[in-house]
């Protein structure tokens, strides 16, 4: 999975500026920067689309503040067999995972997973390694989670433009 | 923070009393914006006059850089933003008890010094917790 550099519009009147290609392949990739510059809308309107676009990867995406998806999974889990009770945050990431695990189980194919300052980021982490052999887990978050991580680090340009930068690692 | 077994309060009963006579403002991080999604509807909800709705917009303002109005839709802030906005809204509320839970994690280390100031400088009257997680409710 790549985003090519240049200039990606996102909402009218906010733009990112990527510096350089970017290339989700494998591994963990960390997303840094204040809040407000552009890391959930890079996920989200950049990386998320061209996923689901592409037969190619699982992709799994854990929102940020996750009660609407919540709510979503709640009904999914509820509906489709086999029907089980989603409680809480910890209940819908379970779900997530396991749903994950079903379909690689059922047909392996490398795994995108997004991750927008989970509050569950290192369980996160350790079923993917326990499980998913060829992983890619991309996430934004305040602190160091996991050191071993490339950075992405997003800079604001202006209010209307962001800077995102690869820095070698 | 109330931890389930207020000291003499051993029964269901006498505990609702307690928090019905002692109200307490719940602030999820997760779950920041409460309304539709417009500043109008977190107004209403938050209980803030023109007043403490100008005071909140000028504050906000400050801080981010947003010019925000009444009309305007909360869902385009970042996660960050809408965390700032629910502590600006809880903290010019009447609410005499403010609760937060996992307040700090979608913030920035600037901004959760500058919530850390809020907090000291808005909400000194009150009795204002915190907690990591729901569970700990």
């Amino acid at each position: 999975m790549i985003i090519e550099a240049g200039i990606h519009q996102i909402w009218p009147g906010f733009d990112l500026q990527i510096a350089s290609e970017l290339h989700f392949t494998s591994g963990l990739t960390h997303l840094q920067g204040p809040n407000g510059v552009g890391k959930s809308s890079f996920l989200t309107q950049l990386l998320l689309p061209r996923l689901v676009k592409n037969p190619a990867y699982y992709c799994l995406y854990f929102e940020q503040q996750m009660q609407l998806q919540i709510t979503a999974v709640k009904a999914y889990a509820a509906l489709m067999k086999p029907r089980v009770q989603v409680e809480g945050e910890a209940d819908a990431v379970d779900f997530l995972l396991q749903d994950l695990l079903r379909s690689y189980e059922a047909e392996p194919r490398p795994s995108l997973v997004l991750m927008d300052e989970s509050l569950h980021a290192e369980r996160i982490k350790a079923f993917l390694d326990e499980n998913i052999p060829d992983y890619s887990l991309v996430f934004s978050s305040h602190g160091e989670l996991f050191p071993s991580a490339r950075s992405i680090v997003f800079k604001p340009l202006s209010s209307s433009r962001s800077l995102v930068d690869a820095p070698a690692n | 923070m109330y931890p389930y077994g207020y000291p003499g309060f051993e029964s269901l009963t006498l505990r609702h009393f307690f928090i019905m006579d002692s109200p307490i403002l719940f602030c999820n991080a997760s779950l920041p914006i409460s309304g539709g999604g417009t500043l109008r509807e977190e107004f209403i909800l938050y209980h803030l006059d023109s007043a403490l709705q100008a005071a909140l917009i000028n504050e906000f303002a400050s801080i981010t850089g947003k010019e925000l109005n009444p009309q305007s839709d909360l869902h385009t802030l970042s996660g960050g933003q809408k965390v700032l906005m629910m502590t600006l809204l809880a903290l010019l509320s009447p609410a005499k008890s403010i609760h937060f839970v996992n307040l700090w994690h979608s913030l920035d280390t600037q901004n959760r010094d500058l919530v850390k100031d809020l907090i000291a400088r808005l909400g000194a009257e009150r009795r204002i917790t915190h907690s990591a997680s729901e569970d700990d409710n």
